[in-house]
């Protein structure tokens, strides 16, 4: 059970304190409500890429960095495709750097084209290091845009190609700081050795008197429902072995079917006791590695099947064999005892993760964006599925014409 | 209110020691445990003395380890997965050079069947063949993935330069290797080496009674036999200088410079992990803010010192644009250079002191880090009061300090310079 506060500033930022005396330190956590799904089509990987500015210096601190590591703190950040997260975890006693820091590049960053010139290359080289340089590394950039024909998830945070990357301008930085880098577009949460009402009063103190940007969000195009199988063969790849991808629309971050989908995922591959596991590696001998998961979206997301295969398997074997899989859950039987292993494992993870207190800043953050910070508490209830409910699920989750398929083959 | 001027900063605290106890079984075998009553979760780390370091063979040590919740004298594969599926238990297995480990996070209230569980792995395994023949399959298979990046191929040719043909720190093996691993091989290598007076638990989170009990239970059978003569290795390296793995498609070169390190144990170590900062130990430092931030050759850049038992490495490691590698090396050994001759301004070293200070506080955050640092700390004959000592060390450590260190330890013509690449 986690205990917190959440206040609402009157510039419309949202604060979240959680008291944690277990450590020395607090995790400032800021998280903005904008990810690669609000980028446009034509200029992909700015959320990302704007990310790296935010690291540039604002208005009355030209180095955020140094500040941090003077107090003895640490700091990162990510971008996905809903969001864009911050965190700092410093000495409490030093917690008003941190909010010096995250308040004066919330309230004005400084636009600079020499960090612009430089930030758009340390991304075309990351963009290079996890896609082009990394075997397998590509195959998101092919399989997305096979999923998705009109939602923005049909591209990576990192950007569609590395073009929209080089091409980006200071004018366009400047006009997405203004949409969304302001207080009524985040969410801050705090978590760690310091009361709720002193990190309030200090909150108040460094982040109330910045402006709201009272900007109109455009909503994300809608994913229309998908009619009919799609097939992909993505061919002479310098990997050691083919590899099979197949995914299907499921249901959004706070629907019921999120819960059923996570749950069908760890009955096939959560586990060396999972039946993916057991059939596809140890028993057939198919696959090196298989496994089920959900991407976890906000937006209506995937459910997704990954496999490698074992030497000398053919392709249409290994597909097979999956779908083999699919039509098993969907006719026999799932047992009670597998589905409390599920629940099982379930509550445990959700115990591992409140042992760290930067962990529960930006789980308080993300339940908030999701619009139940209550879910952090009661997340546990909604993995309470009937039997049948799977299955109706699955039948539905797993019809071939919600499936697209990639085979990502080795070069012969 | 003034933004100009930033918010007063206090000292970082001296980190609070958690009391450690300890307990031994009639077999020999310690027993060290950090208790936190407010934890539901508790961890188990059983070291163990295998590792690469002594083995009959190449990836003996690694496989004998992954194998064991791969088939006990009581349960199959699947049955032990099961147990700690079930019950919400992960169990992991670290395999280093001469200690490795087997880990379990666990809940409290199934400490009984979890724990009985790790302790029938650690005495029971049989290394059934036909598990065998899978883990070999799949560990080839992530073999040929690996020798696909760069970044591999860098790091072995690195080491192996370093350490030479026969040292084992050198990590040599070949793909036949995977196939003449055999159950045999396995079984007596297990059977020789775990033995309790040569073993620790570690235990962390809530450990009330129960959990002491279970443990002490569960592993009071365990055999307790001398351990045989090990073979000892000499370290011949091969000339330092340039060393090119060729992989034509590339389009990032990994880049490793480095050469032999500075020991935990070593005077220097202290001073060493200062200078060692100041040139890429973090996010701001001079490889960092040259490299990255002033230049953006590379998504990042990071040097470390890396201490074994009997040796020690230290390296620069980064993946650049393929067309700037040269130029990185240069701007590498001009940084070094620069350490060299010009000392440290005082406000770096204080931030990099200060940064320091905060990341040894971070290492000691809670019941879970302290058990981790200790059980590192305690392969090495010490306990935590090393960090006590080393904040101390910090505070007197001088601009002067870290340029000697420069010149000691990171002298041009000892640097061996790895690229892989086009």
């Amino acid at each position: 059970m986690i205990k917190y506060t959440r206040h609402t500033l009157d510039n419309g930022l949202t604060v979240i304190c959680n008291t944690d005396t277990s450590t020395p330190f607090v995790s400032v956590n800021i998280l903005y409500k904008v990810g690669a799904k609000n980028e446009d089509p034509n200029r992909t990987g700015f959320a990302h890429l704007f990310e790296h500015l935010m690291f540039g210096g604002s208005k009355h601190i030209p180095n955020y960095d140094y500040h941090v590591q003077k107090a003895g703190g640490d700091n990162n950040a990510f971008t996905n495709n809903d969001y864009t997260n911050y965190y700092i975890t410093i000495p409490a006693s030093n917690i008003e750097t941190a909010l010096w820091l995250e308040s004066d590049r919330m309230m004005a960053l400084d636009f600079s084209q020499k960090s612009l010139d430089v930030q758009r290359n340390v991304v075309i080289e990351e963009f290079k290091q996890r896609y082009f340089n990394n075997p397998y590394g590509d195959l998101w950039l092919k399989l997305r845009p096979l999923a998705y024909k009109v939602h923005p998830y049909q591209w990576p945070t990192i950007g569609k190609n590395i073009d929209h990357i080089a091409g980006a301008t200071l004018e366009e930085v400047k006009d997405f700081f203004h949409r969304f880098y302001a207080p009524d577009n985040a969410i801050l949460s705090i978590s760690g050795n310091i009361t709720d009402e002193k990190a309030l009063e200090l909150v108040k103190k460094w982040f109330g008197d910045i402006a709201p940007a009272n900007y109109t969000r455009q909503a994300v195009p809608v994913e229309p429902r998908q009619t009919e199988e799609r097939r992909l063969v993505s061919e002479h790849n310098k990997v050691p072995a083919d590899a099979i991808y197949k995914v299907y629309h499921m249901g959004d971050r706070r629907s019921d079917n999120f819960y059923a989908c996570d749950i069908i995922s760890d009955i096939l591959s959560n586990g060396q006791s999972s039946r993916l596991y057991i059939n596809l590696i140890k028993n057939g001998k198919l696959f090196s590695e298989i496994d089920a998961y959900i991407t976890g979206d906000m937006d209506p997301g995937l459910f997704v099947f990954s496999g490698k295969l074992s030497e000398g398997v053919a392709i249409e074997e290994a597909e097979a064999a999956i779908q083999s899989e699919i039509n098993h859950f969907i006719e026999d039987p799932i047992t009670e005892r597998e589905l409390q292993k599920v629940i099982n494992k379930t509550d445990a993870r959700i115990s591992y993760s409140e042992i760290n207190y930067q962990n529960k800043s930006a789980n308080l953050a993300f339940f908030d964006y999701l619009g139940d910070i209550e879910l952090i508490n009661s997340e546990s209830k909604r993995y309470q599925v009937p039997l049948d409910t799977l299955k109706q699920t699955a039948k539905e989750l797993f019809s071939i014409d919600n499936c697209s398929t990639l085979w990502y083959l080795k070069e012969k | 209110m003034n933004r100009n001027i930033e918010p007063p900063i206090t000292e970082i605290s001296r980190p609070t020691l958690w009391e450690h106890r300890q307990t031994k079984l009639s077999n020999g075998l310690d027993i060290v445990y950090l208790h936190d009553p407010n934890q539901e979760v508790f961890k188990i780390d059983v070291i163990v003395p295998t590792g690469g370091y002594y083995q009959p063979q190449p990836i003996v040590a690694s496989t004998m380890l992954s194998m064991l919740n791969e088939g006990t004298r009581l349960h199959t594969s699947t049955e032990i997965a099961e147990l700690f599926d079930y019950h919400g238990a992960y169990v992991d297995f670290n395999c280093g050079m001469h200690k490795s480990e087997i880990n379990m996070i666990s809940l409290n209230k199934y400490a009984r069947e979890t724990i009985r569980m790790v302790a029938e792995m650690v005495l029971e395994s049989i290394f059934p063949r036909k598990e065998l023949e899978i883990y070999i399959r799949n560990r080839k298979q992530q073999h040929l993935v690996n020798i696909e990046k760069t970044a591999y191929l860098a790091r072995m040719e690195f080491i192996y330069r370093l350490y030479g043909d026969t040292h084992p720190y050198a990590n040599r093996f070949t793909l036949e290797d995977f196939d003449r691993v055999t159950p045999d091989i396995l079984m007596k290598y297990y059977k020789e080496r775990f033995q309790a007076s040569h073993c620790r638990i570690m235990l962390c989170g809530n450990i009330n009674d129960t959990v002491i009990r279970e443990v002490s239970e569960a592993f009071a059978p365990m055999s307790n036999l001398p351990l045989p003569d090990t073979q000892l290795f000499d370290i011949h390296p091969y000339a330092p200088g340039r060393y090119h793995v060729t992989k034509p498609d590339a389009v990032q070169t990994s880049i490793r410079i480095g050469k032999a390190g500075v020991s935990l144990l070593d005077e220097d170590y202290t001073n060493f992990q200062l200078l060692n900062m100041v040139l890429g130990g973090y996010f701001g430092s001079r490889l960092m803010s040259n490299i990255r931030e002033e230049k953006g050759y590379t998504y990042g850049i990071g040097s470390y010192n890396v201490t074994m038992p009997l040796a020690a490495y230290w390296m620069i490691a980064t993946d650049v644009n393929a067309d700037q590698a040269e130029a990185t090396i240069e701007e590498c050994m001009k940084e070094i250079r620069r350490l060299q001759t010009e000392p440290v301004p005082e406000e770096e070293l204080h931030l990099v002191k200060s940064y320091f200070n905060g990341e040894l506080l971070r290492e000691l955050d809670g019941a879970f880090a302290q058990s981790d640092a200790l059980k590192h700390k305690l392969n090495y004959g010490i306990d935590n009061t090393f960090y006590l000592r080393t904040i101390d060390r910090i505070r007197t450590c001088t601009a002067e300090d870290i340029m000697r260190m420069a010149n000691k330890y990171l002298q041009p013509e000892d640097m061996y310079i790895v690229t892989a690449g086009k």
